[in-house]
């Protein structure tokens, strides 16, 4: 049986971020699905008060038009 | 005191003078109401990531201000509302004082973040370590009479 090894880890631990910007899209893109949906916590594995203000900041980010809400461009088309 | 931070968005085909224009209306309608503004200036000029009012593009204005109450704040929405030029915008708390805007610093890390990303072009050429192969020593003719 292969069991897979990598360890989950928290990516606003590991870089010291406490605060999250709307305005900072590329960081929140590392957050999302190549739909647009928001990954949940147990894929990220973000701890809940990072993730609860990475989905404040998208949402942000989606009402102001930076980020889409859901995304209909398919790559390579 | 409380920090705002308003980012609207501006009609993309407005030229520079147009839009300070612009900037100096919103400016003046907080004027009057106890605030200061801490920041006000282009942030710049975005694609978007879904049509609004049918326009592909959007110039993004970034404002920070501070302000004791605000009361003011429902009258200034609506004002930004019922602009025209202005196709959205959102404001929001923020924990912190704002740092002031430099354009010169953001230059200089605008700079800085294109020189890293910028291979380097002085990566030393891998120089041909082919050695030339000397020509086989061809045997003594003593040693073929031997043979």
């Amino acid at each position: 049986m292969a069991f897979n090894t990598k360890r989950k880890f928290c990516y606003f631990k590991e870089n010291a971020i406490t605060d999250i910007d709307y305005k900072d899209t590329k960081l929140l893109r590392r957050f999302v699905t190549d739909q647009g949906k928001i990954r949940p916590r147990r894929v990220t594995g973000s701890t809940a008060r990072m993730h609860r203000k990475l989905v404040r900041a998208i949402k942000r980010a989606r009402n102001i038009a930076l980020m889409p809400y859901i995304n209909t461009e398919q790559e390579g088309s | 005191m409380r920090y705002y931070e308003t980012l609207y968005i501006a009609n993309p085909n407005y030229e520079h003078d147009r839009l300070i224009q612009l900037m100096e209306n919103v400016a003046n309608e907080l004027n009057g109401n106890k605030v200061s503004i801490i920041n006000h200036y282009i942030w710049s000029k975005k694609r978007l990531a879904y049509l609004i009012q049918k326009y592909k593009y959007g110039t993004f204005i970034i404002l920070h201000f501070e302000a004791e109450k605000f009361d003011f704040l429902k009258d200034f929405e609506t004002y930004l509302k019922l602009d025209k030029s202005i196709l959205r915008h959102q404001t929001i708390l923020l924990d912190k004082k704002p740092d002031k805007y430099d354009e010169r610093t953001e230059e200089t890390s605008k700079d800085k973040e294109r020189k890293e990303k910028e291979p380097d072009d002085t990566a030393e050429t891998i120089e041909s370590s082919e050695e030339k192969m000397e020509p086989e020593v061809l045997k003594s003719e003593e040693e073929l009479k031997i043979e």
